[in-house]
């Protein structure tokens, strides 16, 4: 498992073998000064070893960063960056904010590491329901963090690809097709083009124009401008899976940008994650306002 | 036949000058390729964005690719104080480099990599500019003594010369 691995590499001896016993049930890994390191699992957690000293957390942090801040500088004002493999990393700690812009991370304070993985199978669901026919549907998959819909939507990806269209993933962070290069790392379908660290407003509308996918592929959408990308792309005839962050419909039609996009049209269905990672608790016709399960 | 002992002694005085003056010479070149080498990793790290480890890699220059490999986790900084006495030692690809190149580069690796492109950039400046100035007088020193020192061996020849004779 690639991404285990490169998160292992960085780690101090003892805490990497740990993590390497935890392969199978390891969701995230959370790292902080002075604190022993938080090993998360899909229930529960654990505190392990001794507390961590600054120096060593940094270190991890340098070498997660290939010695390069430099090359990441974009990523950690974002507050994180990708592994090889498709780890994402969270991190926190000193900023330098100039009028209200954050212009650089100065001290590396803790890290929350994400293990990718890659479950064959788990955009099964939301495959049949957006391919059933011979016409794609566009949807989108709400869950709250941790609900595993990057990997839902990852899946979704292979099999739509598989089945004969042409896929458009617009990876901003990374975590979807985990590019090394511009060469996706994780199996995304012999059918798809992955634009990755690109923000999404300007990705869509790129991977539209250029790749004429059959569906643009998006995580985690949010502001404004990604409305705007994924209407125009929907108007010129592309279908749009996507995800965001929300607990229900109506939490995510709080926020205006997403109800501008329910409200225009452009998801055909939705999925509503929950309880646990990858169940899908609900799947609603949005053409005709229909519920389809609980 | 004298004449010849003469001649002879002369060219060997002169090119054992000029041997002294092509390792002056040499610090030069080493410092020039050098700089080129620091500007190729520049723009593959700062214009290219390549982790420190394929920018050094791309750096089409031995010593920094050596470093490249060899370093762990300990960072750039270990990586070159490990491999610098191999390379400034005798018979070393910068055996030529004297005490302000190393301090240059000591400082140089020091700060390599662990900051942003605008701290990164002032430092490739600083670099380049410590190494140009050290170029230029290298590159003075090694014209005088050049001279002077195939000076010195056509006259220590001729010297030698006169006393065969």
């Amino acid at each position: 498992m690639e991404a285990l691995e490169s998160i292992c590499r960085a780690l101090p001896e003892g805490l990497a073998g740990r993590v390497r016993k935890m392969r199978e049930e390891i969701t995230e890994l959370r790292l902080r000064p002075n604190r022993p390191a938080q090993l998360c699992f899909f229930e529960g957690d654990e505190l392990f070893g001794a507390p961590l000293d600054d120096r060593t957390v940094n270190r991890v942090a340098r070498s997660m960063l290939e010695y390069s801040l430099y090359a990441w500088e974009d990523e950690l004002r974002q507050g994180f960056f990708t592994l090889e493999g498709g780890a994402r990393v969270g991190i926190c700690g000193r900023y330098h904010v100039q009028e209200g812009k954050i212009l650089a991370l100065t001290h590396i304070g803790s890290l929350c590491v994400r293990v990718a993985r890659e479950a064959l199978g788990a955009g099964e669901e939301v495959f049949r329901e957006i391919a059933a026919g011979n016409a794609l549907k566009s949807a989108v998959i709400l869950s709250p963090p941790g609900m595993g819909k990057t990997t839902m939507l990852r899946d979704a990806a292979r099999l739509i690809s598989r089945a004969g269209w042409n896929v458009a993933v617009a990876d901003e962070r990374g975590e979807l097709a985990a590019c090394r290069e511009g060469i996706p790392r994780l199996d995304v379908g012999p059918r798809t083009d992955v634009m990755d660290l690109c923000p999404k407003h300007l990705a869509i509308p790129h991977l539209v124009r250029s790749m004429r996918p059959d569906i643009v592929l998006t995580d985690e959408l949010g502001d404004r401008r990604d409305a705007d990308a994924v209407l125009d792309a929907k108007r010129c005839g592309c279908r749009v899976l996507a995800t965001a962050h929300a607990q229900s419909l109506e939490e995510a039609l709080r926020r205006e940008a997403m109800a501008r996009m329910f409200a225009q049209g452009a998801f055909d269905r939705l999925f509503l994650l929950g309880d646990r990672p990858g169940k899908i608790l609900e799947i609603r016709n949005l053409e005709r306002g229909k519920q389809k399960c609980g | 036949m004298r004449i010849a002992l003469l001649v002879v002694a002369v060219a060997l005085c002169w090119g054992v000058g000029r041997a002294l003056a092509g390792g002056l010479e040499r610090r030069e070149r080493v410092i020039l390729a050098l700089m080129d080498a620091i500007q190729l990793l520049r723009i593959h790290m700062l214009d290219g964005l390549s982790p420190l480890r394929a920018a050094l890699e791309q750096s089409r220059f031995a010593p920094f690719q050596k470093i490249g490999k060899e370093m762990g986790p300990e960072g750039i900084a270990r990586a070159w104080e490990c491999a610098r006495e191999g390379m400034i030692g005798r018979g070393g690809a910068m055996d030529s480099l004297q005490t302000e190149e190393i301090s240059v580069l000591d400082r140089f690796f020091e700060g390599l990599g662990i900051s942003g492109k605008r701290e990164q950039e002032a430092l490739f400046s600083q670099t380049l500019r410590d190494l140009g100035r050290l170029g230029e007088e290298a590159g003075k020193n090694s014209r005088d003594k050049a001279k002077l020192y195939g000076t010195l061996g056509i006259l220590a020849g001729l010297a030698l010369g006169i006393g065969f004779l």
